[in-house]
């Protein structure tokens, strides 16, 4: 097992430095020039090509790049060029805001999507069946930013039941702590704070999920009718066991690999940040913010973002193997198979 | 890993992130009447005024800085602020400002002729970063700096230059801040910035808020209200949603589609008449092959669009028609300059005579502060007007960074762009088409007899003579059809019913101080 952890942990190396080989190039070629949005305003030819030199773009590509690497392998991912702040800065100051939502998010459309998935399965083709299965399709479709403003303009605007945007109430913001919120107003003891961050996250979390809970309500669907149509099942059946039993101990729990690996990539894509969510519900997440620098050509930003979720999506992906084999006594990572 | 193990992590990890925070801040007010929050579209880009110059970094950073002059409160006149007063040498190369005593920086070192000094040297063309955008235009000028003893500075310019004294009110390069904060932070008080405002910094949460408190030690009349919170929100109708909520108190970037909205709930939309000009610019540049570098061409297509028409239908009103590139609010503006007028027959035959049957317009995508509806809106209105004259246009629409560098390299007939006013000197407007470079005379439109009235405007001292130098710069502008100015937007913006005394400077910033809540 430890063995397979290191190996898999080994393939990041190829993994990560073909990602940053390829963002690199398609910053450099495909973007436009940041220089005349950088200095705005008061931008003219010759400030331009002066900080061209001072950032170092007049450099021949290769150079460019391994100055790059070499920076962020000594941790330095380099200075944004708008904020003039460096990109490490402003990634940790938004990576707990992204985290809380996605988690929020996935528990949101795992328990609902599972849920429906095995009423779906064992009431196959029944009226719930179909209900959900056109829940779900509808999950699907949905434009996330229109759903995102019909949930703002009913529950906020007309109800008044939920904030319409931001993660807290500006006056209760937690000033000491780690910058995830739900845990730095627990810690604090302040619950009426705690509380108003659920009230933010609640609308932004159910609108993040509604993508995934379709696609974890159709997986598991599909998966437990695969599992309750085997002979086992049937043999379970005829010995007599309860529904419950048949249902969660001899078909869902064989039927959880494909389930997990789903909502595994699920939980992944969510990190990468969730744009139109956190644009619509003003999320300071790092979604928002990355499509706000690919706009300005904030090359060290967006090369650092993509590098991170590159890492995320295979540490995750990590994560679901090595769950693999606590859910099923047959997968094993030795040093034979691994 | 046991239970005790990570609970020993967690509680390390949690102390190395509380070593970190923000302390100055716990003690804030929850109580609502204590705390205005203003909504607006964008993060500022940066708090630090020599490097930024966006609005949004603007409308925050004019609360916790101050220059040693400013603008009046509803116009761009001068005034001192942290000078108490000044004299100009009779050559006019010389500044000499007396400053005002008794002030401090908000981290408890003091005001004085040396901090004026270092925080302009640290401008100087020689020591100015490449991102501090504005430092050539406010200190490009500056040949020397004398400190005359700890309250008189003395600022001597290489020639003379009118603008000046509009150039040290803005809210971009002039503001003064600690010069200990600067020495401490690396030069760059993005993050940390400490000046002599109404205001000082609290804490800036990424993509959410920036919040600043009331400074006790301030040398003038208090903040009306006890913090400031200036919170991110991207989305119009979102924003509008909270105002109407109650969850924020003021918002702006609103467009006039919304306002009907906000009043119906009983908020108050406030309008100010900006310091911004859109235009469209003909390409005129001598390497390309546009054809409207021919006077003629660019007449016709003058005559062949219905500006105030265009203007009322996309702006819905609130956006002026402009017939100036000089804004009416601006001095040097003049009412008898007489543009290039809509006729619509004379430009179907001109185009029919000249053989003009086909233009490419170079538009951006989305919208900016000068163009609420977006740049492919404005294009297609143009292109309805073109072809209602008998002339094919095609639309090339790129994304605002793309498009800016398109105009440099590429082939195109027309194109849109606006210009907001920084200083409320005409020069600050009509220097650009006297511009060799692309990025300021985007269509690189020359006109000699234009140039020399440029040049000698900016010499002249503030008044009637310099006045008619502009006017007159304005009409042959307007006889070459060197651009054609289409519209003077203005800003929106709106507030609870609560909200007191706020409003929008003509050059788009919130001054804070006076506004409070009943």
């Amino acid at each position: 097992m430890l063995l397979y952890f290191i190996k898999r942990l080994l393939m990041l190396i190829p993994v990560l430095f073909f990602v940053s080989v390829l963002v690199f190039l398609i910053m450099r070629v495909f973007s436009p020039d940041p220089a005349a949005i950088v200095l705005g305003q008061g931008a003219t030819m010759e400030k331009m090509e002066a900080w061209r030199e001072q950032m170092g773009l007049n450099r021949p590509l290769v150079e460019q790049y391994l100055d790059y690497m070499y920076n962020v392998l000594h941790g330095d991912f380099g200075i944004s060029y708008f904020s003039n702040t460096p990109v490490t800065s402003e990634l940790l100051s938004r990576l707990p805001a992204t985290i809380e939502l996605a988690v929020i998010a996935i528990v949101i459309a795992s328990i609902v999507g599972v849920a429906f998935g095995i009423i779906s399965a064992v009431k196959k083709n029944s009226i719930i069946d179909n209900l959900t299965m056109t829940t779900a399709l509808i999950g699907v479709s949905m434009p996330v930013f229109w759903l995102g403003m019909l949930l703002i303009i009913v529950f906020s605007g007309w109800l008044h039941l939920v904030p319409s945007g931001g993660r807290i109430d500006s006056l209760m913001r937690p000033y000491d702590g780690t910058g995830f919120y739900f845990y730095d107003t627990m810690v604090s003891g302040d619950y009426e704070a705690f509380f108003n961050a659920l009230q933010h996250a609640i609308l932004p979390a159910v609108t993040l999920a509604g993508y995934s809970m379709a696609i974890i309500t159709r997986m598991t669907r599909s998966a437990m009718l695969d599992v309750l149509h085997q002979d086992y099942i049937r043999t379970a059946k005829a010995k007599g066991l309860s529904s419950f039993k048949v249902i969660f101990k001899h078909a869902f729990r064989n039927a959880l690999l494909p389930i997990v690996t789903v909502i595994g990539l699920q939980f992944g894509s969510l990190l990468s940040g969730a744009v139109l969510t956190e644009t619509v519900f003003a999320w300071p997440g790092i979604g928002a913010y990355s499509v706000q620098c690919i706009l300005r050509s904030d090359f060290p930003v967006i090369q650092s973002v993509v590098l991170i979720v590159a890492f995320i999506f295979v540490m995750v992906n990590l994560a679901v193997d090595l769950l693999y084999a606590a859910l099923d006594p047959r997968v094993k990572y030795s040093q034979e198979n691994a | 890993m046991n239970f005790s193990k990570t609970k020993v992590l967690a509680a390390a990890v949690a102390v190395m992130f509380t070593a970190a925070a923000v302390d100055a801040s716990a003690a804030l007010s929850r109580k609502p009447q204590d705390n205005l929050i203003y909504a607006s579209a964008n993060d500022p880009l940066g708090l630090d005024p020599a490097l930024v110059d966006d609005n949004e970094s603007g409308k925050i950073n004019c609360n916790i800085y101050e220059s040693l002059l400013r603008f009046e409160d509803d116009s761009t006149n001068v005034v001192p602020e942290l000078a108490e007063s000044y004299t100009v040498s009779e050559d006019g190369l010389t500044y000499t400002f007396k400053l005002r005593q008794g002030v401090t920086f908000h981290d408890g070192t003091p005001f004085n002729a040396e901090a004026v000094k270092f925080n302009i040297v640290r401008q100087l063309p020689e020591n100015a970063t490449a991102k501090m955008s504005y430092a050539s235009m406010v200190y490009g000028d500056v040949a020397d700096v004398n400190v005359i003893d700890d309250y008189t500075i003395a600022i001597t310019l290489k020639a003379p230059s009118t603008p000046f004294l509009h150039n040290i009110a803005m809210m971009y390069a002039a503001p003064i801040a600690s010069p200990t904060a600067l020495q401490n932070s690396d030069n760059n008080i993005s993050e940390h910035p400490v000046g002599t405002g109404p205001y000082q910094f609290v804490v800036w949460d990424k993509g959410q808020q920036v919040i600043l408190t009331r400074y006790e030690n301030y040398w003038g009349e208090p903040g009306a209200t006890a913090n400031l919170i200036f919170r991110t929100m991207p989305e119009t109708s979102a924003r509008v949603v909270a105002l109407n909520n109650g969850e924020i108190d003021a918002t702006d970037g609103i467009d006039a589609n919304v306002i009907p909205e906000i009043e119906q709930a009983g908020n108050i939309v406030q309008s100010t008449t900006g310091m911004s000009t859109q235009y469209m610019f003909f390409n005129c540049d001598p390497k390309k092959s546009s054809i409207t570098k021919d006077r003629a061409v660019r007449v016709a297509i003058a005559q062949a669009i219905n500006v105030p028409e265009m203007v009322q239908s996309l702006y819905k009103g609130y956006d002026k028609p402009a017939t100036t590139f000089l804004p009416e609010t601006l001095p040097g503006f003049s009412p008898d300059v007489k543009p290039v007028t809509y006729d619509p027959e004379a430009a179907k035959k001109a185009f029919a005579e000249l053989g003009v049957k086909h233009l490419t317009i170079m538009t951006y995508s989305g919208a900016r502060i000068y163009n609420t509806v977006g740049g492919q809106v404005l294009a297609e209105a143009v292109q309805g007007y073109l072809n209602q004259a008998g002339v094919e246009v095609d639309v090339v629409v790129y994304d605002w960074a793309t498009y800016k560098n398109k105009l440099i390299t590429d082939d195109f007939d027309l194109g849109f762009i606006g210009w907001n006013g920084d200083n409320g000197d005409p020069d600050n407007f009509l220097s650009l088409m006297a511009s060799d470079d692309p990025i300021n005379n985007q269509g690189l439109w020359f006109n000699q007899e234009y140039r020399d009235l440029v040049a000698q405007g900016i010499k002249l001292p503030d008044g009637e003579e310099r006045n008619a130098v502009y006017a007159k710069a304005e009409q042959v502008m307007a006889d070459d059809v060197g651009i054609l100015p289409l519209s003077h937007p203005t800003i929106l913006a709106a507030v609870r019913p609560n909200v007191t005394n706020f409003s929008i400077h003509p050059i788009g910033l919130t001054f804070m101080r006076h506004v409070g809540k009943q």
